[in-house]
């Protein structure tokens, strides 16, 4: 004969509780961890050119005619009156000053239709110097540098000139 | 006339045990919240270049992950390279003239560290030129760009600037 299972012994105990112990202590050593891996400031890399030094090419053993290919040569002046654009022996409109600040987005709009024209025209048509001017805050180039770089429409991005070279053209 | 404190309330309803349990609901909601913030910002690689404490960065959409490399710190009240100063005031820096800087501290020092190098290159050590520019954002163009040629003249040729990102 079966034994009747207890009734008063279920009554008294009620409802189980999870043990939530394991789990804490596993929360407890997952937040340090984790804070220690977390990026709150991001930080990011701008790679930069010099440029090239006049006859680098030629220094030593007999000099070969090299075939004449025409570039852009696309480089952007940093002066304190503002920007100026020169590409291909052409010089763009001086960009001024914009309520004593530099004019970063007509910089990029200017840019932006100018790489419309020149994309697959020449070899270097994603290059571009930077040449600024002696006192210049290295902010406004960083600054220069993103105006360059990338154009945005919306939420697409058009990459314009990101191999940028520094120079200091400007005295 | 006062009335007595009830019995059946503190003694009786709980079985007489007098022991109490904590209520972990809501540290466990917190810590679940957090552990969801934690993740968003979670980073697999770490942090591979610290921000120098004395330097305000300047911001750019540049998105490009920064990697570790010689490090050079150009701020308002001096220039560091890989925590040795070097010079005292980056505008007076940014002043001299090419001749004076190939006679400088700055650049002795990186001719030494270039020829340690490319003497570690026979124990398969490959010297790769990389060096990272943390510069405020209030230094002159030119006290970077005499960094730059120093640099350039060492062979440490491929620069980077480091950058406080605002791209997405």
């Amino acid at each position: 004969m079966a034994f009747k299972p207890s009734l008063s012994r279920k009554a008294a105990e009620g409802p189980e509780e999870l043990d939530l112990t394991p789990y804490m202590n596993f929360v407890m050593i997952l937040i340090p961890v984790i804070m220690q891996a977390s990026e709150y400031i991001k930080i990011a890399m701008i790679p930069i050119n010099l440029p090239p030094a006049p006859g680098a090419s030629s220094a030593g053993g007999p000099v070969e005619p090299e075939p004449v290919e025409e570039t852009l040569d696309l480089a952007v002046a940093v002066t304190s009156g503002g920007f100026t654009i020169t590409a291909a022996s052409a010089r763009l409109p001086i960009i001024p000053l914009k309520d004593d600040d530099y004019d970063y987005e007509k910089l990029n709009e200017e840019l932006w239709k100018l790489k419309q024209q020149v994309q697959g025209k020449y070899p270097d048509d994603t290059k571009i110097m930077i040449a600024s001017g002696q006192d210049i805050h290295y902010e406004v180039i960083v600054k220069t540098m993103d105006a360059t770089r990338a154009h945005q429409e919306g939420v697409r991005s058009f990459m314009m000139f990101p191999d940028v070279s520094l120079s200091s053209g400007i005295t | 006339m006062a009335f007595a404190p009830s019995k059946g309330k503190k003694h009786g309803a709980e079985g007489g045990s007098g022991r109490m349990e904590l209520n972990m609901t809501s540290l466990i909601d917190m810590f679940t919240c957090l552990l969801a913030f934690l993740l968003k910002s979670f980073s697999a690689e770490g942090a591979l270049v610290t921000p120098s404490s004395g330097l305000t960065l300047p911001n750019s959409s540049a998105g490009e992950r920064a990697k570790p490399g010689l490090t050079i710190e150009i701020g308002q009240n001096g220039i560091v390279v890989e925590g040795v100063h070097m010079a005292d005031n980056a505008a007076e820096f940014g002043k001299t003239d090419f001749q004076t800087l190939l006679k400088s501290p700055m650049y002795a020092d990186l001719d030494r560290r270039h020829k340690a190098a490319l003497a570690m290159e026979e124990y398969g050590s490959k010297f790769e030129g990389e060096v990272i520019i943390q510069g405020d954002k209030q230094i002159p163009f030119s006290a970077l760009y005499k960094v730059m040629f120093i640099c350039a003249r060492n062979d440490y040729g491929k620069m980077r600037l480091i950058v406080i990102s605002t791209a997405e």
